[in-house]
């Protein structure tokens, strides 16, 4: 590299570990997202499914 | 146009979009990411007076590129999400803050590592370097206030305001190598018909800017997708999809 190595390297490094961490940070958001809006769904059956167990209990 | 305008802007249904588009768009930003390197660090010949440091521009100038294009993106988005009141466009903005700050952030270092050998220093405060740091302190405060905020209403709001304002650095960061007096170079490729770099160094740099913008559609598609997962968690469409396939989405 004519002498300057350690500048072009360095240059194509630090583009490669940021497409590396946006590749990897949007994944795991995605991920997180899921989960959470997995748990959200998750209350809400449960919270359906014990107002019918009530309301078949009033019957 | 109108129809297809309200269609893309419901959740759902971008949700689902987002979803087809993001792999393919991903996939084929990484091979011609891979062709343009090869074509920058190997092919292209190196430059007569920057010798083999001028490669540095391959990775430099698609980042500056993306640094502010995704801005541009991010100030438009906040305007039609202020004017309009589409959450999407809100979800969007708030999506490609982080991936910009990202490559301000690799702009600003490969800007640097050019530097060193070129100029004989890693950092001056010329108007072009620090405009583009000014930029990424936006992004920071844009991302800062937006966090601050427990009720998403308001952080769409502020964030919003924040981003149509800061609009304003964009042309000064454009302009600044000609307004001022500026170490750092003026533009090589302003006219396609006329560029002031050779057809075979061009090729790969162009061909790694429309990469790096496929690349960040992708990244922005994933994001989106989670930021609209967050906003619409309690909505009934969620709940049949996630009801339907737990964990998957």
């Amino acid at each position: 590299m004519g002498g300057y190595a350690q500048f072009v390297w360095g240059a194509f490094g630090v583009w490669f570990v940021c497409m590396i961490f946006n590749i990897i940070a949007a994944r795991r958001r995605f991920r997180f997202s899921v989960e959470r809006a997995t748990m959200a769904t998750m209350r809400q059956q449960h919270r359906m499914s014990r107002k019918m167990k009530q309301n078949e209990a009033r019957k | 146009m109108w129809n297809w305008f309200h269609k893309l802007a419901s959740p759902p249904h971008f949700y689902r979009l987002a979803g087809i588009f993001s792999p393919w768009l991903l996939w084929s930003s990484l091979i011609l990411i891979a062709i343009g390197t090869y074509g920058g660090l190997v092919l292209a010949p190196a430059d007569y007076q920057q010798g083999e440091g001028f490669r540095i521009i391959y990775v430099h100038v698609p980042s500056s590129y993306l640094s502010t294009m995704i801005y541009a993106l991010m100030a438009i988005t906040s305007g039609i999400g202020l004017i309009w009141r589409i959450k999407l466009a809100h979800a969007v903005a708030a999506s490609a803050a982080p991936i910009g700050a990202s490559f301000t952030v690799v702009s600003l270092l490969t800007g640097m590592l050019w530097g060193k050998p070129m100029w004989g220093t890693y950092w001056e405060w010329d108007p072009r370097l620090t405009s583009e740091l000014i930029l990424l302190f936006i992004y920071f405060g844009y991302m800062s206030l937006r966090a601050s905020f427990e009720d998403i209403g308001k952080a769409d709001r502020a964030g919003g305001l924040l981003a149509v304002v800061g609009v304003v650095n964009l042309p000064i960061i454009h302009y600044s190598v000609i307004w001022w007096s500026s170490l750092h170079q003026g533009p090589s490729i302003k006219k396609l018909d006329a560029p002031s770099i050779s057809g075979d160094m061009l090729w790969p740099l162009l061909l790694l800017i429309a990469a790096s913008t496929l690349f960040f559609g992708a990244i922005l598609l994933y994001r989106a997708r989670a930021e609209v997962l967050d906003r619409e968690h309690n909505s009934r469409w969620v709940q049949d999809l996630l009801g339907e396939r737990p964990g998957a989405g």
